[in-house]
């Protein structure tokens, strides 16, 4: 009788002993865990004096020549670890077609400034440009002459714009790629700021 | 026959000269810049493994603050030797560089060893979960028999009190 009720006494402490310790563990690991959140960057960009074209056409971005235009590029980190990022600032006119959400732009690349970002970190990345001369071409064309983050730049065409592409460093390959997260099914950001040239 | 050995004891030679003369060209080619840059990367892999380690994101941040400044560095170096491939401030930059990134890549590793002890007391809050709660069963169930106890225990210390005579007079 008395071994049956020690056989009881031990199932209840086993029963217990488990439950216990799965409620006691599961409060662990609650309160060691850090709060789940979706990988992402995001890049973005803003002007104290305006002049920021989203739409086409851009009417109220008019850049006239001797115009200096101090931008600030803003990338945000939400990866879960630093990222080291590249900026690639492109040129555009109506010949090619722009970046997309897997493929980068062809248009030239005029500057790639490049910065660490820590994680859950927004950095902010001056971008300086100015048109320095315009000149009216054959067939509604026009010549730009511009300076860049101190670089001179020559572009043809009509329908300007500027890209902007984020790239992000892959350890693996020991290169940047377009977008964030793995190379082979990154996630590309990139944005486009219109303007509309004048002498 | 004897010309076999000594053809292959040649061999051996000249290709461990080869190999040696190889390794010179190798470490005679990595300029500054390029050192500067390797370092650069070698510091970002060092806090992208502290960070797997368990290293916080507010210990981190001086790190990352300290390897933009040697990236601007290393710019400044790349910028001024595309002007001129014999000016010295590019070295004195790149160096700078290297010097900065190797010192973000040493802080990193330490800062990656002290969150992996953090993890050690990941370890041994599991470990107290699992004594609380064999102290928690062993409670429910030896309860009866504890309260039982002390009730045995409290009815054999009492003193038998025979009529009017009270102790506590």
């Amino acid at each position: 009788m008395e071994k049956i009720i020690l056989q009881d006494k031990l199932v209840v402490f086993l029963i217990l002993l488990v439950s216990f310790a799965a409620i006691f563990s599961s409060a662990t690991f609650y309160a060691l865990s850090p709060r789940a959140s979706q990988p992402l960057m995001a890049m973005g960009i803003y002007s104290r004096t305006g002049l920021l074209g989203y739409t086409v056409p851009a009417t109220n971005s008019s850049v006239t020549s001797g115009d200096r235009l101090n931008w600030t590029l803003s990338v945000t980190n939400d990866m879960g670890s630093a990222q080291f990022v590249m900026i690639i600032a492109r040129m555009a006119n109506s010949t090619f077609p722009s970046s997309n959400s897997s493929t980068p732009s062809t248009f030239p690349e005029i500057v790639a400034p490049e910065r660490f970002v820590g994680d859950g970190e927004t950095s902010n990345i001056g971008f300086n440009w100015a048109l320095q001369s315009v000149t009216p071409q054959s067939g509604g064309r026009l010549l730009l002459n511009l300076d860049v983050e101190g670089k001179p730049v020559v572009i043809t065409g009509d329908s300007f714009r500027w890209i902007f592409e984020l790239w992000t460093y892959d350890l693996v390959c020991g290169c940047f790629h377009y977008g964030y997260g793995p190379q082979n099914g990154s996630t590309g950001v990139w944005l486009q700021v219109w303007f509309n040239p004048s002498g | 026959m004897r010309t076999r050995p000594l053809a292959l004891l040649f061999c051996i030679l000249l290709s461990s000269i080869l190999l040696l003369m190889n390794t010179e060209h190798a470490s005679a080619g990595t300029d500054p810049i390029t050192t500067a840059r390797t370092d650069l990367v070698a510091a970002f892999q060092s806090i992208q493994t502290a960070q797997r380690q368990g290293a916080s994101n507010t210990d981190l941040l001086p790190l990352i603050i300290q390897l933009n400044t040697a990236l601007q560095y290393e710019e400044n170096a790349t910028a001024l030797q595309q002007q001129d491939p014999t000016d010295p401030t590019a070295t004195a930059y790149a160096l700078q560089s290297i010097n900065l990134s190797t010192n973000v890549s040493l802080q990193a590793q330490r800062l990656g060893d002290e969150a992996q002890s953090a993890s050690l007391r990941r370890s041994v809050a599991y470990g107290l979960a699992l004594t609380a709660a064999t102290v928690a069963a062993l409670g429910v169930v030896g309860a009866p028999r504890l309260i039982r106890f002390i009730q045995k225990n409290r009815l054999r210390r009492a003193r038998i009190v025979y009529g009017e005579d009270n102790p506590a007079r």
